[in-house]
């Protein structure tokens, strides 16, 4: 697997977990947690998109 | 009632709470090491250029280390700045609660200042233990500031002790003067921390080496190269903007996680406030970067094309990103007020905000259009080359610098009419001067957008040194005049709507979180412009980097870092915020009754502390 594939197998974990977190955890602390992962998971998979 | 794990925590709290033992730890562990590299020096060429680590990499451990002291370093000097003006607007108008922010602001520094002190003395042992050659070379330039320097941290931490442990004993008349004298200073004697090991980073930028002289005169010649001020302001401005912001994302979370009407007011408030100063900052900001960018080009014009034209400048397309998301969070979170805290005013308001939202997007679309399109041979064909026939023309700086000073515009377009909404106002001269202030936006809007067009049929130089300048010149005439002219104009307005605190909707804190995110993002992805832009170089054009570092690294993998090293930073702040405000919440169980059972306002809302936590406690 190439290292842009792992970096982007990555940020996709990220932003997965991120979502679970929203869906599945109530308490506020890790909701934010969560939704700070799905922007951060967002950036890196943008950034690995651009050549 | 006994804090869990209180130990510990009390423990974690007075080491962390203790800036001067972390402080004079550092400082001494720097004067140390100084010795010890003017020896290396005196003994002739270390006998290792470079060490590495397994694993990690030597340079990619200091890149977080460097990262997260720089961004709790903008912290702490941001903070101090955001805690001083509140205290000052607590002064003036006598509004309390102004106070009792600036003073719950000031009670992190103790905990942060402490952290970033650490981080700084562990930068240092790796750096000396990484890169021994090049810091030798850098403490033979740099000495004499060296020295300064370990004196300022000396000055700052005893000016912070004076300012933080005074504050309630300087409340009243001439002792709150000083105390405000206080505040003052200690924002001058940041201000120095700061600037002083800038000259360290631009000097590997922009170096200004002269072979004669004392040590003196080879120092100041090389603090003074011609990217430092340019930096200095830029970072002023930039720590003013993490500061406003990370208030605010703090006051988002504890607003999400409040349960009482107290405490939602008073976050909603914070996060106001917070959001306020953060804005406050951000307008100016792009012109500091323009500045920053021109000397740039005026010292090196490779350099200036490695960053915008070379191999980072996609890099500047995810800046336009980051910066739109900012700018939109920003006048989203202000659009929420006007809609939620003013009662009637979403129906006044909704077109306005409709229009300036399209605007906005309008601008961030073409401020991310790539001047170049990655396309497949047969789609250059048909666009005729690698430029679109008509995305090529949003691609270049004239089109940028047009759509930044609009966005600029409408951002403080929505700050006025929050600023303005639920009050009616009863000067004589009222409609006079909304006209004026009106034609005034309308005006500069057209001659932004005129001198953005023209820009294209000019030769670069003229756009540069005049259009582009004169285009910062008129937002900035904008915002100094209907700053002002509002400020006179609401003194004798009627309250028609009375602002409601705590009504805002969840997502309001978490565009408040967003902002603060952007904020960090943004500075760790400049921080590796700023370093790429040396390409090979550890000073540039001086001393070449031949480790087997030596390459920028691909911006998709720098972005992890960026992410990784942001998201380390919100937790690190996340755990000074907790600690900083543990004592107080056992203070208040050990009081023998919650908060919550006091009237509103009786005691102060402590950074960290809520009531609705503390009752679950």
């Amino acid at each position: 697997m190439s290292e842009v594939a792992q970096l982007q197998l990555i940020g996709l974990s990220v932003v997965g977990t991120g979502i679970i977190i929203l869906l599945f955890v109530r308490a506020q602390f890790a909701r934010v947690i969560g939704f700070v992962a799905i922007v951060l998971g967002l950036f890196s998979l943008v950034a690995l998109a651009v050549p | 009632m006994t804090h869990p794990g209180g130990v510990v925590q009390e423990l974690v709290r007075k080491i962390a709470g203790s800036p001067a033992i972390l402080a004079a730890l550092v400082v001494t562990a720097g004067m140390l090491s100084l010795p010890a590299l003017g020896l290396a020096a005196d003994a002739g060429t270390p006998t290792r250029d470079y060490r590495d680590i397994p694993g990690i990499g030597s340079r990619n451990l200091v890149w977080i280390i460097a990262q997260l002291h720089l961004l709790l370093a903008g912290f702490v000097l941001g903070v101090p700045i955001f805690a001083w003006l509140c205290e000052v607007v607590a002064w003036k108008t006598g509004e309390k609660r102004y106070d009792k922010l600036a003073k719950e602001f000031t009670k992190l520094l103790t905990s942060s200042y402490a952290t970033t002190a650490l981080f700084g003395g562990i930068l240092l042992f790796l750096l000396i233990a990484f890169y021994p050659k090049l810091m030798a070379y850098l403490t033979d330039i740099f000495f004499p500031s060296f020295l300064v320097y370990c004196l300022l941290f000396l000055v700052e931490t005893a000016t912070l002790y004076l300012y933080w442990y005074g504050w309630d004993a300087m409340q009243d008349g001439s002792k709150k003067t000083f105390h405000i004298f206080l505040g003052f200073m200690l924002n001058v004697f940041a201000f120095f921390i700061m600037i002083v090991p800038n000259s360290w980073a631009t000097f590997q930028a922009s170096p200004v080496v002269i072979a004669e002289g004392s040590d003196f005169a080879r120092a100041w010649a090389a603090t003074w190269n011609p990217t430092w001020w340019p930096v200095n302001i830029h970072r002023l401005i930039a720590n003013v903007v993490l500061g406003g912001y990370i208030c605010g994302a703090y006051a988002g979370i504890r607003y999400l996680s409040a349960r009482t009407a107290e405490d939602r007011d008073h976050y909603d408030w914070m996060g106001y406030v917070g959001n306020f100063i953060g804005v406050f900052g951000l307008l100016p900001l792009p012109f500091a970067g323009y500045w920053l960018m021109r000397e740039i080009y005026q010292y090196n014009q490779q350099m200036g094309i490695t960053l915008m034209g070379g191999f980072l400048s996609w890099l500047f397309i995810l800046q336009a990103m980051l910066i739109g998301v900012l700018f939109l969070g920003s006048n989203y979170y202000f659009w929420l007020g006007i809609t939620y805290r003013i009662p009637g005013s979403e129906m006044k308001y909704r077109k306005p905000m409709l229009s300036m939202l399209v605007i906005l997007l309008l601008c961030l679309g073409v401020w991310m259009t790539p001047h170049s399109l990655v396309a497949s041979l047969e789609e250059a064909r048909k666009m005729g080359g690698t430029h679109h026939p008509l995305l090529g023309v949003f691609g270049v700086m004239s089109a940028k610098m047009t759509v930044a000073n609009l966005m600029i515009l409408i951002t403080f377009m929505s700050f006025i009419m929050y600023w303005r909404a639920g009050k009616q106002e009863t000067a004589t001269w009222a409609k006079i001067a909304r006209s004026v202030m009106g034609a005034v936006l309308v005006l500069a809007a057209i001659a932004v957008i005129v001198l953005g067009v023209w820009g294209y049929f000019v030769p670069a130089i003229i756009r540069i040194n005049y259009f582009s300048t004169s285009q910062v010149l008129i937002v900035l005439f904008v915002m100094l005049t209907i700053t002002p002219l509002t400020a006179l104009l609401l003194k004798s307005a009627k309250t028609t709507t009375e602002m409601v605190w705590g009504r805002m909707p969840p997502r309001a804190g978490y565009a408040l979180v967003l902002n603060s995110v952007m904020v960090i993002l943004l500075m760790t992805l400049m921080g590796y412009a700023r370093s790429s832009s040396r390409v090979h170089w550890h000073v540039y054009g001086v001393m070449r980097d031949s480790s087997q570092y030596a390459f920028s690294p691909a911006l998709g993998y720098a972005a992890a870092f960026m992410a990784l090293n942001t998201f380390l930073f919100c937790m690190l702040v996340a755990f000074i915020f907790w600690v900083a405000t543990m004592g107080d919440k056992a203070k208040a169980a050990h009081s023998g009754g919650t908060k919550g059972d006091l009237a509103h306002g009786a005691i102060p809302a402590m950074a960290g502390a809520s009531q609705t936590l503390d009752k679950q406690v």
